[in-house]
């Protein structure tokens, strides 16, 4: 587990900060020349949606179980006695489970499906191929099914401990200048 | 079984498994991947399982989502906020409750460049909290009132609530922030209102601070200037038309970047701390959103919000009873469930019975970001109570938050009974 958290927090770090600064870094620079010379920086939609976004929207996911920061209503099993508990974090992660691993089957066969057709769209003059996008889907997915996976070994061998509420919204304190 | 079964059946499942703490998102995708497979078989369930996840992200609009966030997130981890506090002090502080009076504004100010209501909070809370400690402030004046300045985050632009409300409902996320900058800013003056009768009542339990000398006061307009020029920069392009919501958000972060680096407040830490809550909270986000949809999918083909709408349509409200119904039922939502999730949950079941009424969705989505962050303030899940906890628990109780929210509750109820009451008028 610790090897895998290390792993997906690396990679969702690095790749995540790049790929957020690279997208405001390009939408800025598209602004900016449109205004400015009258035409935009090439295929930005088309690189900031099919790429930049799906990037950001589905490389974390799986960080963000490690880090315990999928919305769930915690209100009304912390008024469960204890023992059920277990029964409840064992319910959440096998459903969790069953959906990340249905994603990852669905998508894995659209992208196979795009691949082949050799997917893209024509952003003015230029060929612009979507394709490869759309293999970002089931590998975020399958890390998810696998963190999840390791996350039910967890709480049948009793070793799960949960974060408390107010931590999974935001992280540490901002440094602040005296 | 016949489709409306097959979809009373998946909202009660849906709303048993959010309870049983099953993750919003994977509750919403699994029951609706299995009521449309109940309802138009395996082949039409599967296709929609594997194409709207990548639909929905690749999405210019929503790409405004992360862009915000990650504004916001640098404004945060750059320590803007504690300048737009001692600015506001400097300003503000004379005045009977002035340091709760400050903080207000200052979380006004910092709503401004953060479109969520639990960072508006924590980072004044941090700031203001102990500060008011230390001033003899009635401990429960003190942290309620950061706990519901931190709403404002959520309607004064930019605000994730209403960009993912604008992208569901399909209306202009610009007249929505419009919209929200003025319902945040009669919010603010309610609150501040709030704090001044809390002092007439009591004063001792608001004791005057220390007029700031002039001195202090330019000081404290230096802190605020890069908060303004963001505020300036991003809003004025963005309401005049010169940017999208997706480059407002963009020239923000950078923006946000460039001041932090500037004044050599955002360390390398704050910029990946930053980069990674940004990542997170679009993630987690995302996949509720995703799951909304399809969820509105199962909705549609069940004929389940026909069957709420003629629901509550028989029972002869008239638009404004119908209001008032949806406004409890907001309210109570509210308090058990995360102000987004409670939003993607239910905009499929209400928003055909709105338009069909001919209610103003702008309208309609500006009072909902305003009924579901009174839950983020109110018992027993009030997420902005328990954030200012986290900051503050050596010297307040729970208990004693949610008594000091009290009078901004009343102020909050006041307004959303000025805009039914605005709405029936007009």
């Amino acid at each position: 587990m610790t090897l895998l958290h290390r792993f997906v927090g690396t990679a969702t770090k690095l790749i995540g900060s790049v790929v957020l600064i690279l997208m405001a870094l390009q939408i800025v620079v598209d602004v900016f020349m449109r205004n400015l010379v009258g035409a935009g920086f090439p295929a930005t939609t088309d690189l900031v949606s099919k790429y930049y976004m799906i990037l950001v929207s589905f490389l974390p996911i799986a960080y963000a179980e490690l880090q315990r920061r999928h919305v769930e209503a915690s209100v009304f099993t912390d008024m469960l006695p204890r023992p059920t508990h277990r029964w409840i974090y064992l319910l959440g992660f096998a459903l969790s489970f069953a959906a990340y691993v249905l994603l990852a089957w669905g998508t894995f066969r659209e992208a196979i499906v795009q691949t082949g057709r050799g997917a893209y769209v024509e952003a003015g003059a230029l060929i612009f191929y979507t394709w490869p996008g759309y293999w970002i889907l089931p590998i975020s997915f399958a890390l998810m099914a696998l963190v999840l996976a390791l996350r039910l070994v967890q709480v049948l061998r009793d070793e799960f401990e949960d974060v408390p509420a107010e931590q999974a919204f935001i992280s540490e304190p901002p440094n602040q200048v005296e | 079984m016949d489709p409306m079964t097959i979809g009373i059946i998946s909202l009660v499942v849906v709303l048993s498994l959010i309870l049983l703490r099953v993750p919003i998102a994977v509750s919403l995708i699994v029951v609706s991947f299995v009521g449309i497979w109940a309802i138009v078989g395996e082949r039409p369930a599967f296709s929609m399982l594997s194409t709207v996840p990548y639909n929905f992200a690749a999405s210019w609009t929503l790409s405004s989502v992360p862009m915000f966030l990650f504004m916001g997130y640098v404004a945060y981890h750059s320590g803007l906020t504690r300048g737009m506090f001692e600015g506001a002090r400097a300003w503000l502080g004379w005045m009977p409750g002035g340091l709760a009076i400050a903080s207000l504004a200052g979380a006004g100010g910092f709503a401004a460049v953060t479109g969520s209501s639990i960072a508006c909070s924590a980072a004044i809370g941090r700031i203001a909290v102990p500060e008011m400690h230390r001033q003899g402030y009635d401990i429960r004046i003190a942290t309620g009132s950061v706990a519901a300045g931190g709403t404002i985050g959520a309607l004064i632009p930019p605000s994730i609530l209403l960009i993912l409300f604008g992208i569901q409902a399909e209306v202009s996320i610009t007249k929505l922030f419009i919209g929200g900058l003025i319902v945040g800013l009669i919010s603010l003056g309610l609150y501040v209102a709030a704090v001044l009768i809390t002092y007439l009542l009591a004063p001792n339990r608001l004791p005057r601070a220390q007029v700031g000398s002039w001195q202090e006061r330019w000081d404290g307009l230096r802190e605020v200037w890069p908060v303004m020029v963001m505020i300036v920069v991003v809003f004025g392009g963005l309401f005049s038309g010169l940017f999208t919501a997706t480059e407002a958000g963009a020239v923000g972060a950078i923006i946000a970047v460039v001041v932090g680096l500037a004044r050599k407040s955002l360390t390398w830490e704050g910029f990946k701390e930053s980069a990674v809550d940004t990542l997170l909270s679009s993630g987690s986000l995302f996949m509720i959103a995703i799951g909304a949809n399809l969820f509105t999918r199962l909705v549609a083909l069940s004929g389940l919000s026909r069957w709420i709408g003629s629901g509550i349509e028989s029972l002869d409200l008239g638009v404004l009873g119908i209001l008032i119904l949806i406004t409890l039922i907001y309210l109570a939502l509210g308090m058990f469930l995360e102000p987004i999730g409670a939003m993607l949950l239910t905009l499929p079941l209400f928003l055909p019975l709105i338009e069909a009424q001919g209610v103003d969705v702008i309208w309609f989505g500006i009072l909902l970001a305003k009924l579901l962050e009174i839950g983020m303030i109110t018992p027993p899940v009030g997420l902005n109570v328990f954030v200012i906890h986290s900051v503050a628990k050596d010297f307040v109780k729970l208990e004693q938050i949610f008594a000091g929210i009290l009078p901004f509750l009343a102020a909050d109820l006041l307004l959303v009974v000025g805009m039914l009451a605005s709405h029936a008028l007009f």
